[in-house]
């Protein structure tokens, strides 16, 4: 059984700082191995299949094996092709009927080099709905224990019937609201001072929205009923201005199938839950894809099959804990000659309101769509 | 005058063989008040049978007083007589002889010797061209004058070649017996060692012989054993004040060169008084892990590895209870209190064919028995714990208790912290035991013993950890005859653990686990005429563990209750063993130990397909038994055989082969051991491990230098060894098969050692050389680990380089040094990286492929006694400690964490800064009080 690792903070944070320290081990293998990562739903949409090779550890890069013949089989006879659409990326539009719930499908991928690649059927099993979504204010240690995080878990509640998956996977799409921090009155292009307009105290509003890479699993195998209660998922921290003014998190709800669930039970204890006192061995994931030439030989990724329910919640709360915020000192200059950045954006900080002296920060200080944003408010965003 | 004195006298000088001076004594026994000298004479003529010559005029108005047991005559008689001008002359065939004014010096230039010379031949010391009386000069007024000890009665003697001589050696001072103390008879070149109640037996022939005994901590002392028939003897050793042996592994001439034992150390507490620890706690285990051959995954993780064993293939023996969980605290400390352990035997292979269960070592513990003769109490504290013990007399010279009890008060270190649920979590632990020790009489020992440890450890609100060990031991040891002595001992031990897991609320559980072991055990010593010393015994051991109910924990919590269900077993063993000295310089061991073992239901086990893997789908059958009928049985014989062959006096060769089986494992699925983890037994499915070890070694002895040097060899062949299955979950359901695998194990190495046991600096130096491989093949796909290729254990840390050394400044300032460089552990690194779902992804190389960083750490202590006065009330005893001087971070663990989209590497060390602690210790008494 394993212990938090707090266990060991807990005995020794008091005497000993920097126990924990960045390490680079030193690998001497290198290992390029076939990766086949396939995801398909019933939600209407383009579905993806990806192959790649796996990069040594000490170079990590994208590596696409290009060529395939990728295939999907329903097991019933019918089965759909994925065209390359880019560099390793296969997809297809599938038509509805196809992905149904009671279903099984398998993978077949036929290389360049005459391999043939097939996975297990994997099932797809109907989804419960998300009942309710939550957070709560949460601290989290660092290993300076002077040093908290604070920040906010989402919790959800999902009850399901005993004929729905009672494994799930939960993804999460992030969308935040942040202001520019100054305004934008000239724009310097290295030539001439334009004069923005129509001026405004900062370029405004923006909304940036971004899928996470983080996820939860969780079966309720070993519980009586199929239920989730408080269900911890996503947490994100005051070390960003995420919670300074709204934050949107859209959970999706993945059916997974059990020999799914615990593939990526795996998968999530590898991300971050290795290294304690009483840590466990670690060891390669096998998928459920085999080259059919060659059953030993290691293929990694996964097959499956689900489908999705969504829920969203917002935040929108004056936390008591201190959030960080944009990095944006402030620099003056009386005219162009003094400017320290390439092409700046700035304002005046002239009593006639405008000329000479100007003050200006880096640009997506004025322009908050420098940092991926987009001014368009969502249309699920309450005022 | 009463008798013929210049006859005697002439006679005397006649018969006086060479080589002896006023060498003779005799111990007298009696209460004398102020008596006349010939009254005295009288008394002391039927007592031991001498005979006095003196004129009475002499000793007119002389009168004795003395009292006591064992006395010396020498003594007394140089008290009464020498203020009168008297001197007295005892020699060898138990004459007195006393002259006025004029000293008698017995000796004449010799040059035949007499017949009585040549045939007791036995202590002819140093020198032959000095006359006796030159010897005697040039050593000067030598107080060492051997005494004369005498064993039987002369009349039942009479034609026997050998008789058995029983001894028991004790302090003087409280009476406790010696344990590992030796009695060695140089001429014959033979010996024995006392055993934990301090007793030894030794078969010698008939006369006189010169004696030596040597006890760790204790004044050598050497006799003339005046061995008339068989009989017992009480032999008092004086604490030896001279500071030397403090910090010594126990390592007498006769242990390392000539002890028919290898692959063996013993430890006592004074070993581990003055090496440096971590948080100022002394701790034997911890000094055992200093020595060749024992090892741990890390620091502060519970359990250890010996030669290449894992952890649960040890057994620690308190006093005969098992101790299940040897670690307080997740193993930051020894689940015993250091105040009661007196003696620490550790066999590492050749085990004796009495001990058996466990395939890599028996960490054999005995416990102080009390002060028979007075109260005394001993204690200290440390940043961690207090800690007290007291002892004292039940019945003068015949009972004695000691009572002990550890506590911490470590919850101000979590005080100490910031973070909010920390500061909500609490740790502490405690551990309780007590001693009563009955000696009516020479012919039986009884004891009883009691232990308890308990910890407790909660994690802020959603984890709790409680775990204990109790049992209790009686042990009765009894001589029949003269020849036989049997031990007795009835023994329950237990070991629980309890834990509320609420991380997730709706699967948040409960678990409470139970393993009970009783045992009865009969050994017997059986000593023959010839050359043969015999073991014989048998032991039973009944397991009921009841492995718990998972239930759910809260309101909230949907979990299925999962009851992991009870399981009962008995173990049962038979043994005997022959110890014979083929000739004086070559000794074998011949000892066989069967054992058998019984799972008992009632049960409900799950059948498989064959050629498939045990898992729920694969189900063929379900058996049911009924209460106490056998489920599955497993037995075999263990051979134990081991031959010593000595080379002159200080060297040796030894060679064994032992076979042990095993019949209860862990189930453990992380690399160090945890409080969770779950003692359980071999099954229908689940075969017994066994192991076969062979072991090769030469020893010296380098006296001039007090040195005793060792190198050993040894290979171990382990099958059927178990091992979890990746994700193993052990309270998920109750069929354990369908978590582990079973497999094999080879493992093998060599130790060296220097000991340094005398002088100013002493301690020892060791290095061992050690591998150990594991391979889980099946062709079952699932069934196999690292795809059935061999791999490195967990432990399998090659190179080990310990030095624990002691310098004594004063006899009350002494610096203790220790260094330690091993290895790092084996471990599992990502050779490369993949995308999925667009995130980073790890893929790792084959199993325990990589080490984590070498582990090198030094300590230092500085100790510091109080006065050294020897009235006083208590003493003190201060120790500053540093551990980890360097303060080098030492890897634990290293782990690598998938943050924002890329992985990073970290390592995690424990003790990442040298430690600094000052521990106090006190006892009742002075300096040299045990």
């Amino acid at each position: 059984m394993r212990l938090n690792k707090w266990t060991i903070a807990i005995l020794f944070a008091a005497l000993c700082s920097g126990c924990i320290e960045p390490f680079e081990p030193l690998i001497e293998e290198e290992s390029e191995v076939m990766v086949i990562d396939g995801k398909l739903s019933d939600t209407p949409g383009i579905q993806t299949i990806t192959i790649t090779r796996s990069s040594p550890y000490n170079n990590p890069r994208f590596q696409p094996v290009s060529g395939c013949v990728v295939r999907v089989e329903d097991g019933l006879g019918s089965g759909v092709t994925f065209p390359e659409t880019g560099d390793g990326i296969y997809e297809n539009t599938l038509e509805p009927g196809f992905m149904a719930a009671g279903k099984a499908y398998k993978l077949q991928v036929f290389t360049p080099d005459d391999e043939t690649y097939e996975s297990d059927y994997d099932s797809l099993l109907s989804c419960a709905s998300i009942d309710d979504l939550s957070y709560e204010v949460e601290v989290q240690g660092t290993s300076n224990p002077d040093i908290n995080y604070y920040g906010v878990r989402f919790y959800a509640d999902v009850s399901g019937s005993m004929e729905e998956s009672r494994n799930y996977m939960w993804t999460f799409e992030e969308t935040w609201e942040y202001v520019s921090t100054y305004p934008i009155q000239y724009i310097w292009d290295g030539v001439i001072l334009h004069d923005y307009t129509p001026r405004l105290h900062g370029f405004g509003i923006c909304y940036l929205t971004s899928l996470l890479e983080n996820f939860e699993v969780g079966s309720s195998m070993q519980l009586e009923q199929n239920e989730f209660r408080h269900q911890p998922l996503y947490f994100v921290s005051n070390q960003s201005p995420r919670l300074q003014e709204k934050y949107s998190l859209l959970v999706s709800q993945h059916s997974l199938s059990y020999n799914a669930y615990l593939y990526w039970e795996k998968m999530r204890a590898q991300a971050g839950d290795t290294g304690g006192l009483f840590e466990t061995q670690p060891s390669s994931s096998r998928g459920n894809i085999y080259n059919i030439n060659d059953p030993d030989e290691k293929v990694l990724g996964y097959f499956y099959v689900s489908q999705v329910q969504e829920n969203r919640i917002m935040v929108a709360e004056d936390f008591d804990f201190p959030i960080t915020g944009f990095d944006c000192p402030l620099d003056t200059a009386f005219n162009q000659e003094d400017f320290t950045l390439d092409y700046p954006i700035m304002y005046s900080i002239s009593s006639f309101g405008r000329g000479s002296p100007y003050a200006y920060s880096y640009k997506e200080c004025h322009d908050c769509t420098y940092r991926g944003g987009v001014t368009t408010k969502p249309e699920y965003w309450d005022d | 005058m009463k008798k013929q004195l210049y006859i005697g006298l002439f006679l005397v000088l006649c018969h006086l063989p060479s080589g002896y001076g006023q060498d003779h004594d005799l111990t007298v026994s009696g209460n004398f008040q102020d008596i006349p000298f010939s009254e005295f004479v009288s008394a002391v003529e039927i007592q031991s049978g001498v005979v006095f010559y003196y004129f009475d005029s002499w000793v007119a108005g002389v009168k004795i007083t003395a009292s006591g047991t064992n006395l010396s005559l020498n003594k007394i008689l140089s008290g009464a007589l020498l203020p009168v001008g008297v001197h007295h002359y005892l020699d060898e065939f138990g004459n007195v002889y006393l002259t006025y004014d004029t000293k008698l010096v017995p000796q004449l230039p010799d040059q035949n010797g007499s017949e009585e010379s040549r045939s007791t031949d036995t202590e002819v010391s140093g020198g032959e061209t000095l006359t006796n009386a030159e010897q005697r000069y040039i050593e000067g007024h030598k107080s060492g004058l051997l005494e004369t000890l005498l064993v039987g009665n002369e009349r039942l003697g009479i034609g026997q070649a050998e008789v058995f001589v029983y001894g028991k050696i004790i302090d003087s001072e409280t009476g406790e017996p010696l344990i590992g103390a030796t009695i060695y008879v140089e001429n014959l070149k033979k010996g024995a060692a006392t055993d934990v109640d301090g007793r030894f037996s030794i078969l010698l022939s008939p006369g006189k012989h010169r004696v030596s005994f040597n006890c760790m901590g204790m004044e050598p002392k050497e006799n003339i054993l005046q061995i008339n028939s068989g009989g017992d003897i009480v032999i008092q050793m004086e604490k030896g004040l001279i500071p030397i042996n403090e910090v010594v592994v126990k390592a007498n001439k006769y242990d390392n060169v000539r002890g028919s034992q290898m692959g063996f150390e013993r430890l006592n507490y004074k070993n581990t008084k003055e090496v440096p620890v971590v948080l100022g706690e002394k701790d034997l285990l911890k000094v055992a892990l200093m020595l060749p051959g024992v090892q741990t995954v890390g620091e502060g993780s519970s359990g250890y590895n010996v030669r290449g064993g894992a952890a649960d293939q040890n057994m620690i023996y308190l006093n005969k209870v098992p101790v299940y969980n040897s670690s307080h605290l997740f193993g930051f400390f020894t689940a015993f209190s250091p105040d009661i352990v007196k003696d620490f035997s550790l066999y590492k292979s050749n085990l004796p064919a009495h001990f058996g269960g466990r395939l890599s070592s028996i960490f054999d513990i005995s416990t102080r028995q009390g002060n028979m003769n007075r109260f005394s109490a001993r204690g200290g504290i440390s940043p961690i714990t207090g800690h007290i013990a007291v002892e004292g007399p039940i019945v003068k010279e015949k009972a004695a208790f000691v009572v002990s009890g550890r506590a911490t008060y470590s919850d101000w270190i979590l005080k100490q912290l910031e973070e909010p649920e920390l500061r909500d979590s609490n740790a502490a632990f405690y551990d309780l035991s007590g001693t009563v020790t009955i000696e009516p009489n020479e012919k039986n020992l009884v004891k009883a013993f009691g232990y308890y440890s308990n910890d407790a450890f909660s994690l802020g609100t959603t984890n709790q950890y409680a775990y204990s060990n109790a049992g209790g031991s009686l042990n009765l040891r009894h001589r029949f005859g003269s020849r036989v002595s049997g031990d007795y001992a009835l023994v329950f031990g237990q070991y629980a653990f309890s834990t509320v897991n609420t991380e997730l609320e709706t699967s948040a559980y409960t678990h409470d686990y139970r393993i009970d072991h009783y045992e009865m055990r009969a050994d017997h010593t059986w000593l023959s005429m010839g050359r043969h010393k015999v073991t014989f015994g048998i032991n039973g051991i009944y397991y009921n563990l009841n492995r718990g109910l998972i239930e759910p924990h809260g309101e909230n919590s949907l979990r299925y209750p999962v009851d992991l269900g009870r399981e009962r077993g008995v173990e049962l063993a038979g043994y005997i063993a022959d110890e014979i000295s083929l000739t004086p310089s070559l000794s074998v061991y011949l000892g066989l130990r069967y054992s058998s073992f019984m799972n008992l239901g009632p049960a409900e086990i799950l059948t498989y397909d064959e050629d498939a893997a045990m898992n729920p789908g694969n189900v063929s059958d379900t058996l049911n038994f009924s209460e106490g009928e056998i489920t599955s049985s497993y037995s075999g014989p263990e051979p134990r055989i081991s031959l010593v062959y000595l080379i002159g006096q200080n060297n040796s060769i030894k060679a064994s082969y032992n076979r042990i089986q095993q019949y209860i494992f862990m189930l453990s699925n992380t690399i160090a051991i945890s409080p969770t983890d779950q003692w359980k037994l071999c099954d229908y499915h689940i075969n017994p491990p066994v192991v076969d070890q062979f072991s090769l070694g030469y020893y010296q002895d380098i006296r001039s230098a007090g040195l005793s040097t060792s190198v050993e060899v040894y290979y171990k062949q382990l099958a059927n060894v178990v091992d979890y299955k990746d994700g193993a979950d052990f309270i998920s359901n109750p069929y354990t098969e369908t978590q582990v695998v079973q497999g094999n194990q080879e493992a093998y190495g060599i130790e060296l050692m220097i000991k340094k046991n005398t002088g100013k600096l002493n301690g020892w130096l060791a290095y061992s050389y050690s591998r150990s491989m594991m391979v889980f093949d099946s062709p079952i796909p699932g069934e196999s680990i690292n795809n059935g290729f061999k791999y490195p254990s967990n432990y399998d840390r090659p190179h080990n380089l310990g030095l624990v050394s002691n310098y004594k400044v004063s006899r009350r300032l002494s610096f203790s040094f220790t260094m330690e460089y091993i290895t790092g552990r084996p471990i599992t690194y990502p050779i490369s990286i993949y995308y999925q779902n667009g995130a980073e992804y790890l893929d790792f190389s084959d199993r325990n492929k990589y080490r984590i960083p070498d582990y090198f750490r030094m300590d230092l202590s500085i100790n510091l006694e109080g006065n050294l006065k020897k009235r006083k009330l208590a003493h003190s005893f201060w120790m500053f400690s540093i551990y980890n001087l360097t303060g080098r971070n030492n890897a634990y663990s290293v782990y690598f964490k998938n943050e924002s989209g890329s992985i990073n590497g970290y390592k995690l060390s424990i003790f990442g800064r040298p430690i600094i602690t000052l521990s106090w210790n006190f006892k009742f008494g002075n300096y040299a009080t045990e």
